[in-house]
């Protein structure tokens, strides 16, 4: 009777079938090159772990790491490996749009647009000194603005003709 | 046979009203880097585990390339740009959302997150009772235990949706991971290798050069299609070319970033089954978006709008997992997982969702999806069809005011419309993201 019952947990859902072992088990052979099924001081150094020393994380002092060992490494590691500086700040996406008004990006934007239409097609659309203007207008009123939607304008009515 | 046979009677009925709801994200996940989405790296053991206990959904979308768009839609349901102007960043104050509405079906909700762009200045804790956000790019290793610790302290008598984040495969990933270089060359010499091991560097990686100054390759990335006439970032002061085995040290970097993430989703599945909730809780497992990591030139997710910068891992475990794991190829949106989480809740969703419920009544259903849509800030739309073509307007806001004309007046074929796949598919993607913008200019459903 007591064998059953062994067998029911083992077999049913009582077992842990997420314990760290056999979580950490197939990460553990990436860094285990030699295949021994552990991580040894020299495997540990060659992946150069953003971690602790091999001597912190070898728990048990058996001179390797086992899946549990590398669980423990993992929940206690987390907190901080991102941090330490040197990293450059994410930048929120602004992109040039940001300095301009929105009326006057959208401006910019549907000449640029055209512009680029009308490349494909084979039609003339702005020129390069026209394009470097483009690129800073800030303004509603800007001269090179007014220019460049000029500039598309009658090509764009062809081009849907 | 008796393990199955008693395998089966351990599994909870998914039918009846869950426990919770836990949803967890690993942000920046691309989906061709799992195993069950095919990669044969090994990368993924846990996650495939998951997988195989539940539904993959092997053709799951992002509608947005980064992480506050991403989110914003999934949390309300709603394509980021119809949550005000595109230019605001995050869920506006009073927008309903996941959370939200199961909260007022009964629910405790809570969320841990990893900071960065899921903190509450960008409104990412509406309908949230509990937001943890004090975490500054955190591992997922690092927001799991404080979510469950939140779930410890809940009345066991009422359901509860937790959800956690973690940036482990973002390209901070790179410092290198605390998995180090399991999978890079950490020998390797030149630009690749000092990009690597600086948090971030990466992310100025565009047009296969590195460029220093961010204000540079923003402008560049903005004007890019609009101003080509030879003009690469690689003509940009101070840029540096990426040799193909930088790119594939970096790459290898990303991947040994993935095996960790996959780590910390295990023992996050251990901490549910050690509380005993592991057969009582919806389990959902995803990615906001993904990652260029080098393709057109980039190792960053906000310049296109690719498979590689949008299709994301999704996995719903039902209570007790399903007898034999599904792989569904049908084409989703992260869009769907709002009334998905509200069916399997039993919380009432409306007309104003647009998604579409993945799960009914406990049991899956076929997507019905023909095509999925993205938005990207860098005036960035797509379409892509269930056989892989995608269509992406380069060029315009999302709030242009004349939008829909512009793209319906368009030819395609120019570096306006960028189209890969079928050139057969292209009228059809066009008319598809024209019949799109007009549908959310007139605020329909």
């Amino acid at each position: 009777m007591r064998r059953w019952t062994l067998v029911v947990w083992l077999v049913g859902c009582g077992g842990p079938e997420w314990s760290d072992a056999r979580v950490m088990a197939p990460h553990l052979e990436a860094l285990d090159p030699n295949g021994d099924g552990r991580v040894d001081a020299e495997e540990y150094a060659r992946t150069r772990w953003n971690g602790p020393p091999f001597a912190t994380a070898d728990i048990d002092g058996d001179g390797t790491l086992g899946a549990t060992e590398l669980a423990r490494l993992v929940r206690v590691q987390s907190a901080g490996h991102f941090d330490g500086g040197g990293h450059a700040p994410v930048k929120l996406a602004e992109g040039m749009g940001s300095k301009r008004p929105t009326a006057v990006q959208h401006r910019v934007e549907a000449v640029a647009w055209k512009h680029t239409a009308l490349q494909a097609a084979g039609e003339p659309g702005l020129t390069r000194s026209q394009e470097d203007a483009l690129l800073a207008v800030v303004s509603e009123d800007s001269p090179a603005l007014v220019e460049a939607e000029a500039a598309v304008e009658a090509a764009w009515s062809g081009l849907q003709r | 046979m008796v393990g199955a046979v008693l395998s089966t009677a351990c599994r909870a009925e998914a039918t009846r009203p869950p426990e919770g709801i836990v949803v967890v994200c690993l942000d920046t996940l691309r989906a061709d880097r799992t195993g069950v989405g095919g990669h044969p790296g090994g990368l993924t053991p846990n996650l495939d585990r998951l997988a195989a206990e539940g539904v993959y959904y092997d053709n799951a979308h992002a509608q947005a390339n980064e992480t506050v768009l991403s989110h914003a839609s999934m949390f309300t349901g709603r394509y980021a740009s119809e949550l005000g102007p595109f230019s605001h960043q995050g869920i506006p104050e009073g927008t309903p959302t996941l959370a939200g509405r199961l909260h007022a079906a009964g629910w405790e909700t809570g969320a841990v997150v990893a900071g960065g762009h899921m903190a509450r200045a960008f409104g990412m804790h509406a309908g949230f009772q509990h937001y943890d956000d004090t975490l500054d790019w955190g591992s997922l290793a690092d927001t799991g235990p404080p979510g469950l610790r939140w779930v410890d302290g809940l009345d066991p008598d009422r359901p509860f949706f937790l959800f956690v984040h973690g940036y482990d495969t973002h390209d901070r990933y790179l410092k290198p991971t605390p998995f180090g270089y399991s999978r890079a060359d950490a020998d390797h010499p030149g630009l690749g290798r000092d990009l690597g091991r600086v948090a971030g560097a990466v992310s100025q990686v565009a047009d296969g050069v590195w460029v220093g100054n961010t204000d540079q390759l923003e402008r560049w990335a903005t004007v890019r299609p609009r101003f080509e006439r030879g003009r690469g970032a690689a003509e940009l002061p101070g840029a540096r070319a990426l040799t193909d085995a930088d790119v594939a040290h970096l790459s290898g970097l990303y991947d040994g970033s993935v095996a960790w993430a996959d780590a910390a989703l295990g023992l996050f599945v251990g901490e549910l089954e050690q509380r005993d909730l592991l057969d009582k809780v919806w389990l959902v497992v995803l990615s906001d978006h993904g990652h260029e990591l080098g393709s057109e030139g980039s190792f960053h997710h906000r310049f296109a709008l690719t498979d590689e910068t949008l299709q994301v891992p999704l996995v719903v475990r039902p209570p007790g997992g399903l007898e034999t794991g599904r792989v569904e190829t049908g084409l989703v949106d992260l869009l769907d997982v709002f009334p998905t989480l509200l069916s399997v809740g039993g919380a009432p969703s409306d007309a104003s969702v647009r998604g579409q419920a993945l799960w009914a009544g406990g049991v899956p259903r076929k997507p019905r999806r023909s095509t999925t849509f993205a938005e990207g800030r860098l005036r960035l739309l797509s379409a892509r069809d269930t056989a892989g073509s995608r269509l992406t307007a380069e060029g315009l806001s999302a709030d242009h005011p004349d939008l829909v004309s512009l793209l319906a007046e368009t030819p395609v074929g120019g570096p306006s419309y960028r189209l890969t796949g079928s050139p057969d598919a292209a009228d059809d993607l066009q008319h598809a993201i024209v019949g799109w913008r007009t549908t959310l200019a007139e605020g329909a459903p």
